[in-house]
């Protein structure tokens, strides 16, 4: 577990990651879409969904590096990624019982400030696997999140 | 017993002024899902649940007079007063965010236009009785409307394919269900009773 940024790295369970999003019509809500890997996360290396650890890289600059000029994504879901990995689905229908768990690693962004990046794996379906357990891993995602405004 | 808001002239002027941005009518829309409105129900405070085998017109206008005629013609207790007031502000709210994500064509007008034909559809349906949801955009274009009770959940996804997809969710048990609607299946009345858990019946 690093808490120094190598790109792949399992992050320290102690840090604290947010996820930027659109705020909802009720304001600052967690909800499961919110953690659906974008067109760029899945064309990227690690196919996980884009977070930033908030003692390197605030919201606030995270926002920024994101280039948001719309002011878009204003609102934050702060996850300790303990509380992440501790996340469970158990798919029953495959040929063997499996478990979808999710992992928090560093993802390396070279840019100043940047280097909070990491991302969340385990949320890309995989192949054969039944979309409905990866419903239930996004909705237990959005359970855990607390809310907070830009 | 929350009261929804009852605006149908605004609602209609706003949808009608969307409906000139773009080529997409959302006639079309309710058309391809063959997506029933409610036609306007005489009930009364005292009525049962609204049955969902009610004849069915395509007059979105409908939708919040069904409001205005349960309005109590006596007086209402301070708390529901309240929840007719927090009724009528999240229905605001929750226009206001569909309208708003229309005019800037995020994700895009067609999908908030028909999240909201979905939404006016369920308020014909269960009237007062459904527990708004909240609405929130997700980073594919996607809208979804969230219900939350306790452990349970229920999410409508309407995404920019106009496929519709139906996820209900019990956090406790484990247990889960799913249906999703390509553009061209009818929404089945069925699904109305998967909605039931989160109205106030």
């Amino acid at each position: 577990m690093s808490l120094v940024p190598i790109d792949g790295e399992p992050l320290q369970g102690s840090c604290t990651v947010v996820r930027l999003a659109k705020l909802t019509s009720d304001g600052a809500v967690a909800m499961p879409n919110h953690f659906e890997l974008s067109s760029e996360d899945k064309a990227s290396k690690l196919k996980s969904i884009s977070v930033w650890e908030e003692s390197l890289t605030p919201a606030a600059v995270a926002r920024t590096l994101m280039n948001d000029t719309d002011n878009a994504y204003t609102l934050g879901l702060s996850m300790s990624v303990d509380a992440i990995r501790d996340l469970l689905v158990v798919i029953e229908e495959s040929p063997a019982r499996q478990v979808i768990s999710l992992d928090v690693v560093w993802d390396g962004d070279c840019r100043a400030g940047a280097e909070g990046h990491a991302g969340i794996t385990g949320l890309h379906r995989q192949p054969g696997h039944p979309r409905l357990q990866y419903k239930m891993m996004r909705s237990k995602l959005a359970a855990i999140a607390r809310p907070f405004c830009l | 017993m929350a009261v929804l808001e009852s605006r149908p002239e605004l609602f209609a002027a706003r949808l009608n002024r969307l409906e000139e941005l773009q080529a997409y009518s959302l006639n079309e829309f309710r058309a391809l899902h063959r997506l029933p409105i409610l036609a306007s129900v005489k009930s009364t405070r005292n009525s049962s649940h609204p049955s969902p085998d009610l004849a069915f017109t395509t007059d979105s206008t409908d939708v919040g007079r069904r409001g205005a005629s349960t309005r109590a013609t006596g007086s209402l207790s301070f708390n529901q007063l309240i929840r007719e007031h927090d009724a009528k502000k999240k229905l605001r709210n929750l226009r206001d965010y569909l309208a708003q994500c229309a005019r800037r064509n995020d994700p895009s007008s067609i999908t908030a236009l028909a999240t909201q034909s979905i939404l006016d559809y369920l308020i014909s349906a269960f009237g007062n009785f459904l527990t708004l949801p909240t609405a929130g955009l997700g980073h594919n274009g996607e809208i979804m409307l969230l219900w939350r009770a306790g452990a349970k959940s229920l999410e409508i996804e309407i995404l920019p394919n106009q496929t519709i997809e139906f996820f209900g969710y019990d956090r406790d048990s484990e247990a889960a269900w799913e249906q999703s609607l390509s553009a061209g299946q009818a929404i089945p009345v069925s699904l109305l009773d998967l909605i039931r858990p989160f109205t106030t019946a």
